[in-house]
């Protein structure tokens, strides 16, 4: 693992050279389609690159001082300061703190969404359209009793509705 | 040769039944029988896919208006006439259609042991039936194909499917028929308006686009009539909350079934609203687009999330499917130049992507006979060249820029922006959940250490695995880096569909 991170740890310092205002290679790269930038760059841009420079290389040079010079002072930091320690060593707990109120939530919700939104409303929805059709079958069969005389009564009430209906109309 | 040239459309569709036919009569026992029909099955589709390429070839993409057109009577009463033609929309997804084909013939070389000849046909004659469908321009014929196209896959479902493969199948079968059937009475009330209005039935569709659909607000004709049209295509993307049918059907179907209902079937449900619902019903489209938006923002992150949640890899990609058609109905309804082209090339990405994914759970299925997530992880320790295709199929199902998927969704997104931006950000949101539920599940499929002794000897790609994934893998890197190839046959098509729109 060690390689290809120097290789990036290489290719990290010299990126940077690239993007230089004024020195730099790309910058007129999408002026064909973007037109050339509307402000130069001022001298607050140049006061920001020289301070991040330097609070990139205070780090470098308080790291090489407390882990190479002087190991013995992370040690007394972990006894003195163990909490600031602990939150520093766990990157703020950025990673715990995400994965709290989002990722757990949203795979909460998503499951919610699956077992009970999909599953029983909205497909639930649908097969009680299948129930329904089959409750409407299953009480109509039972009218099919297969006895001629049921079949008689049942044609003679049609009978009697229709006659009715001609002799004194639907509205009577 | 002058009658291939007259009759090239009407070759296209009705070459691979002619197959199928053939087919039937071959003899197929034993296992040199089998592989003779196999191999006849897949030149037959192939020589179908050359047939659509001349197509590709000869199309004009500067003329407006339908091409290669075909008309005869015949059932004049009621003006119903064999009536088709194809503008640059039909020309993609036909050509999607007989590309897939063959690929599922060749990557169902194993799959299929009970019934291979009535397997072999039945695919066949599904592409029949979707190539008419896409090239039919008389509405009842569109009709006949629309409903020809169930039967193959009902059977395919039902015959060569999974454990619960019979009520797949007829859930399937079921759900898109009821959307259909009012269509159908939609179409007998449009046809009946054309006498009124124009003197004489018809069932063309060029007659059709005339007829003045009253309409007045939302309790009119034109809207029940848009709505009636809208359920049935709507079923068959799906359309959320009508998707229920699809992760049932695509997880029980064969490979070959689920790569062809995601490639191919789900596309008519946006091909009929570009064709059908949109230019017949203007005035209630427009009236009803934002809900239809809204509807395609929920299924693009509601088909995400659940996409994200699912122990089994198959279920995983049939959400994702919904998912992805959210993002071709939003293109749609937003209604302008660059979101419909971003949804047409959408509609061909899903195709190729989707059907890949569906092609490799097929092939891990194969060996491992289980779809489970937690059953596998470290595959890529055995299978490298299997990891690596999973790897850019996956990227485009993700829509990563220089692959098929960036193309449709960039168009789409940007497009709809302009026509509603709250939805469009709504939306936009379900990108990254794609992401997530896409490489989650290839991190734990295929990363970490091997958990499972029964992966450990896994064999890699075969050749023919190989042969079925390259015309994928090529097509995605086409498709991302030339999408001009195809934005350009349908350029004049798209602007013609608009300007119908007006209103």
């Amino acid at each position: 693992m060690v390689i290809p991170l120097i290789i990036l740890a290489v290719l990290s310092v010299i990126g940077g050279y690239v993007g230089i205002p004024h020195y730099s290679l790309i910058e007129h790269w999408l002026v064909p389609v973007v037109g050339e930038p509307a402000g130069e760059a001022s001298s607050m841009m140049w006061l920001l690159m020289a301070a991040s420079v330097a609070i990139g290389l205070a780090g470098i040079g308080l790291g090489y001082y407390m882990y190479v010079v002087k190991p013995e002072i992370p040690k007394s930091i972990f006894e003195n300061f163990g909490v600031i320690y602990k939150v520093l060593f766990n990157k703020y707990y950025v990673d715990e703190i995400y994965d709290a109120i989002i990722v757990k939530p949203i795979k909460q919700l998503a499951m919610v969404c699956w077992k009970v939104i999909d599953v029983i409303i909205v497909d639930g929805t649908v097969l009680a359209f299948a129930r329904v059709s089959r409750f409407t079958g299953e009480v109509s069969r039972l009218a099919q009793t297969g006895a001629i005389q049921v079949y008689g009564v049942f044609i003679l009430l049609g009978l009697l509705a229709t006659m009715g209906y001609l002799i004194y109309g639907i509205h009577h | 040769m002058e009658f291939i040239t007259n009759h090239l459309v009407s070759l296209v569709v009705f070459t691979p039944a002619i197959f199928a036919l053939i087919l039937a009569l071959l003899p197929g026992d034993g296992e040199t029988g089998k592989k003779l029909l196999k191999t006849a099955a897949i030149i037959f589709s192939l020589v179908v896919f050359l047939l659509s390429c001349v197509l590709y070839q000869t199309f004009d993409s500067t003329a407006t208006g339908f091409q290669f057109v075909e008309r005869h009577e015949w059932i004049s009463v009621f003006g119903i006439s064999y009536y088709i033609g194809i503008d640059g929309i039909s020309l993609l997804l036909i050509l999607l259609t007989t590309f897939l084909t063959p690929i599922v013939l060749l990557g169902s070389w194993n799959a299929i042991e009970q019934k291979l000849k009535a397997y072999l046909c039945l695919l066949l004659f599904l592409e029949t039936g979707m190539l008419g469908a896409f090239v039919a321009l008389d509405i009842i014929l569109f009709y006949g194909f629309w409903e020809a196209m169930l039967i193959p896959m009902y059977l395919l479902i039902g015959v060569w499917g999974g454990k619960e493969r019979i009520y797949a199948s007829t859930k399937f079968f079921l759900y898109t028929l009821v959307g259909s059937l009012l269509m159908l009475i939609a179409i007998f009330t449009l046809m009946s308006m054309h006498k009124a209005q124009l003197g004489a039935y018809s069932a063309a569709l060029t007659d059709l686009y005339k007829v003045k659909v009253p309409f007045n607000g939302f309790n009119s004709p034109q809207t029940w009539m848009f709505l009636a049209f809208a359920l049935a295509f709507a079923i068959k993307v799906p359309l959320f909350p009508l998707h229920t049918w699809l992760p049932d059907a695509h997880v029980q179907a064969p490979t070959a079934g689920s790569v062809i209902l995601a490639g191919v079937l789900l596309k008519l449900g946006g091909y009929g609203f570009i064709r059908f619902a949109f230019p017949l019903f203007p005035q209630a489209m427009h009236l009803l687009a934002p809900v239809f938006m809204g509807l395609s923002a929920i299924a693009i992150v509601y088909g995400a999330w659940v996409a994200m949640v699912q122990p089994d890899i198959k279920k995983l990609v049939a959400y994702s499917s919904v998912s992805h058609m959210g993002f071709v109905i939003l293109g749609l309804f937003s209604l302008n130049a660059i979101a419909v082209n971003g949804s047409i090339y959408q509609m061909l990405n899903h195709g190729i992507s989707t059907g890949g994914l569906f092609l490799i759970v097929g092939m891990i299925y194969e060996r491992r006979h289980t779809r489970e997530i937690s059953d596998f992880g470290g595959i890529t320790r055995v299978m490298p060249i299997f990891a690596v295709i999973f790897m850019i199929v996956t990227l485009s199902s993700i829509a990563l820029p220089g692959t098929n998927g960036f193309v449709g969704e960039f168009l789409i997104l940007l497009g709809a922006f302009q026509t509603h931006k709250i939805i469009t950000i709504v939306a936009a949101t379900g990108v990254i959940f794609g992401a997530i539920y896409m490489l989650w599940m290839f991190q734990r499929v295929m990363f970490g250490p091997i958990q499972n002794n029964e992966n450990k000897h896994l064999k890699d790609l075969s050749l023919r695995e190989i042969v079925v994934m390259a015309p994928i893998i090529v097509a995605i890197f086409v498709m991302g880096i030339f999408p001009n190839l195809f934005l350009s046959k349908m350029d004049v098509s798209v602007k013609a569909f608009l300007s119908q729109m007006k209103i």
